[in-house]
């Protein structure tokens, strides 16, 4: 079942109208695992398939019931290893001889989202901070949520269980206003807008297979670096705008993955506006633990804070980046978000030292040089991008294309672009904050109105396929 | 935002119907402004095109195009009169593509295969058109159709007889009474009752045809297809969904199609009497479509096989001794960033025709019992 398409939409409308009779708790929990596993199942070939992702719940279960019950730690990082191995087991990273892995097609989908919120649970038992019982009923409704399934957003278990236990629903006219016009933009967003960003992508990459100009190479360049961050936004967050929007009917407030991430001022900026539960989650359970098991417990100066911090900021950052996948192409995406943000961590480090914390605030707030780094960030993250779509000969045809002065050419381009382009997006958000604010209802109804008919327009007269959610593969 | 029960519920719904039609009407509106269409060919006149006409239309994706038709209503500036001693003439048989819909004449190809010819076979080279549906209600009734046509370019005393195919002529036969029978094999008609008898169900399929109209004459819709079409993967995906056009790429062939090539053999035997009798040899180009040359240089679609039609357009024409020209491996390898058709319309470019003018040069040439070389 393709999310989001008009059949999940029914489905969860369907699901959402029995979950939300009166019949209690027991009766909520019930059907909100009927959808899940329905839902699962819809991706699933045969039964067989299931089994291993079955499994991995089940390992998953024991192992934070294990902890409730015997809190250790050494039995914790056994068990977060033995999770971890399981995990990357059966997505088949190279961590076993190809012989042990099981040789019969089973489902993946959605395991890395299930991982996460798996192994958040191993952690918080292990270090006493699951304070919630965890009934199976709750943890496999929480693990296999429908909504998040495919791409998240990453919910925490006792948000989930306090949303859950909420006596009333919230749900009225407003509320069912607000979901409509929240899905809609989401549909938009993945139907239509993410659909020709897609499309202008994929015709500019095709263009490298022929002789270009000088000129044409650039022009292909900049298409090709500049429009898929916008294109994996607007399929991304559109996604999460119809999961979020949905949650809203089985009692889940769902964590936001998305806030305005090219508003960013810099690389550490934008990793938390953008996939912020994935970037939320390494912070926690990665970049946090690194920085107080390397920090030492006598003052060393600055010099050596600063690159533990930039250290630990791309351990953490490149798992953000080589989580996407087996390949070279994601270990070196992974490489290049690690680097960028370490770096940026160095330079702000560097610029505090010499222009003082009030001249740099200063230089910060400088409304010029804030667009240059907005501009700059956008560049710098759709540059690595080519690493997460593309493949090593896309990229060496790429660079053989433009060359090193094309190359260079193109970044300045690119970046007096986007520096304008961003400017004037800042501008744009800050007028509609004030407009929302006041309320704007005749708008919102006719914008949402526009967006479906866009949508309308693409379904049913051209009969465009909906793009799929990109980190559905993930 | 608050929502007031009262008015709310009247003004925000009117609000929503009035932004629909307002975003349709703006849409469409700046579609007729940006994209400029005129496929109306004033010269065409029922089944054939008016003697000594000239026209303008314009496909949107080409440019605006003067039709100029000779006194015996074929698409050439030299006369239709019988030909001077020495020069050979060739007149082409077919529907639109023969006539170099959408294509400036001298770029069309006929221009490009008689400026080829006649430098190769040493003498002058000339071309007629005339035009030829594929149309009736069974093999015969084509059969029968065809012979005006035949006998009308019998007349202008060619030396060879050329019949311009398309798939796209062989498809549309299927919207005719006799290939009904064929596609109700494949697809079983809907069952009747219950709920499609209701008011309700006859209203939405009124309204889905109405739709569907709109769309074929929608400029907006002519506008985002551009758009969209420019991706060959997204274009050649629709083309392929349509199962009964693109049917002939795919092995085995549907009834669907096999009736339509018995159709085709049905009505190339009956001209071949007449030309035969006149002494005329028969020559078939075989003019791809779009989709066929996408899914020929993608090798991975193991489903298709995209030279499948002209394979069997070759055994028929061997079968009876017609020469038969077949551009598509010319089309397949042809640059990428060529466009050789004018994608929403269907219709060959003139980088399409240039390639369909040199496969004729190069066949006719090479083929001494067309006679060119003598």
């Amino acid at each position: 079942m393709s999310v989001p398409s008009l059949l999940f939409l029914a489905f969860s409308l369907a699901a959402a109208v029995a979950y939300n009779l009166p019949f209690g708790r027991i009766w909520r929990s019930l059907i909100l695992l009927a959808a899940n596993v329905a839902f699962l199942a819809s991706f699933a070939p045969s039964p067989v398939s299931l089994l291993p992702f079955a499994g991995f719940l089940l390992f998953g279960y024991v192992a934070v019931r294990t902890l409730q019950a015997k809190r250790t730690g050494a039995l914790m990082w056994l068990l977060v290893a033995a999770t971890l191995f399981v995990f990357l087991w059966l997505k088949r990273y190279p961590v076993a001889p190809a012989e042990l892995f099981l040789n019969y097609p089973y489902l993946t989908i959605g395991l890395s989202y299930v991982f996460f919120r798996v192994m958040h649970l191993v952690i918080d038992a292990g270090q006493g901070q699951l304070t919630t019982s965890l009934p199976w009923l709750s943890y496999t409704n929480f693990t296999l949520n429908f909504l998040s399934l495919v791409s998240g957003p990453i919910q925490r278990y006792e948000d989930y269980t306090e949303q859950q236990d909420r006596k009333t629903s919230g749900i009225n006219a407003l509320t069912l206003v607000k979901v409509a016009e929240r899905v809609t933009l989401g549909v938009f967003k993945v139907f239509v807008v993410s659909m020709l960003l897609l499309d202008q992508h994929k015709l500019a990459v095709a263009a490298l297979g022929y002789d270009l100009s000088a000129a044409e190479s650039i022009g292909i360049t900049l298409q090709i670096v500049l429009l898929y961050p916008l294109y994996l936004y607007a399929n991304f967050s559109g996604y999460c705008d119809v999961v979020i929007a949905l949650g809203r009917l089985f009692r889940l407030e769902l964590p936001e993955n998305f806030n305005r991430p090219f508003s960013s001022e810099n690389f550490i900026n934008f990793w938390s506006r953008w996939h912020i539960t994935l970037s939320g989650w390494l912070k926690t359970y990665v970049y946090s633990p690194l920085m107080m098991a390397l920090m030492p417990s006598v003052r060393s100066g600055a010099a050596v804070d600063a690159l533990i911090g930039a250290f630990a900021f791309f351990v953490t950052f490149f798992l953000v980046g080589a989580w996407h996948g087996t390949t070279t192409e994601f270990l070196f995406f992974g490489l290049l978000q690690g680097g960028g943000v370490a770096v940026n961590k160095l330079y702000q480090v560097f610029m505090a030292a010499r222009l003082g914390k009030k001249g740099y605030r200063a230089l910060s707030n400088n409304a010029f040089y804030s667009a240059v780094c907005r501009g700059l960030t956008f560049v710098w993250f759709g540059f690595t991008m080519l690493w997460f779509w593309g493949d090593w000969a896309t990229i060496a045809s790429l660079g053989l294309a433009i060359g090193w002065v094309g190359g260079l050419l193109a970044f300045a381009i690119a970046l007096i672009l986007m520096t304008a382009i961003l400017a004037l997006y800042v501008a744009l958000m800050k007028f509609i904050d004030v407009g929302a604010a006041g309320g704007w209802k005749h708008s919102r109804v006719m914008l949402a109105t526009a967006q479906l008919t866009a949508i309308w327009a693409f379904a049913v007269i051209f009969s465009t396929p909906a793009p799929e959610i990109v980190y559905k593969a993930f | 935002m608050k929502i007031r029960i009262t008015r709310d519920f009247f003004v925000l719904p009117l609000l929503a119907l009035a932004t629909f039609a307002g975003c349709i009407a703006l849409a469409e509106g700046f579609a007729r402004v940006v994209v400029q269409e005129d496929l109306l060919d004033t010269c065409w006149d029922k089944d054939s095109y008016k003697p000594n006409c000239v026209s303008r239309m314009k496909i949107a994706e080409g440019p605006a195009v003067t039709m100029r038709y000779n006194e015996c209503g074929s698409r050439s500036d030299a006369s239709c009169a019988p030909p001077p001693p020495g020069e050979f003439r060739i007149v082409t048989l077919g529907s639109s593509v023969s006539s170099g819909y959408g294509v400036p004449l001298e770029e069309m190809y006929s221009s490009v295969a008689a400026k080829q010819l006649s430098a190769r076979c040493n003498r002058s080279v000339g071309f007629q058109h005339v035009t030829m549906g594929w149309q009736g209600s069974s093999a015969q009734d084509v059969a029968q159709t065809a012979q005006a046509p035949a006998e009308k370019a019998l007349g202008l005393k060619p030396n060879l007889l050329l019949v311009i195919l398309t798939s796209w002529d062989l498809y549309k036969y299927a919207e005719t009474e006799g290939a009904q029978v064929a596609v109700q094999t494949a697809a079983p008609p809907a069952p009747s009752g219950g709920l499609r008898d209701s008011a309700i169900f006859q209203l939405g399929q009124s309204l889905m045809a109405y739709l569907r109209e709109q769309r074929e004459t929608s400029r907006f819709v002519l506008m985002v297809r551009g758009l969209l079409y420019r991706n060959e993967e997204y274009f050649l995906d629709g083309y392929l969904a349509n199962a009964e056009e693109s049917g002939y790429m795919r092995a085995p062939l549907a009834a669907s199609w096999e009736q339509r090539l018995a159709m085709f053999e049905t009505t190339m035997t009956a001209i071949q009497e007449k030309a035969s009798a006149a002494g005329v040899p028969i020559a078939i180009a075989y003019s791809p479509a779009d989709g066929q040359v996408l899914a020929g240089r993608r090798s991975g679609r193991k489903d298709l096989d995209p030279t499948q039609l002209s394979g069997r357009f070759a055994e028929i024409a061997a079968r009876h001794g017609w020469a038969f020209i077949d551009p598509l491996p010319r089309f397949i390898d042809a640059p990428p960033r060529l466009q050789l058709f004018y994608r929403v319309n269907g219709h060959p470019s003139a980088a399409g025709d240039a390639l369909l003018g040199a496969s004729i040069a190069d066949t006719v040439a090479a083929t001494p019992t067309l006679g060119c070389q003598s």
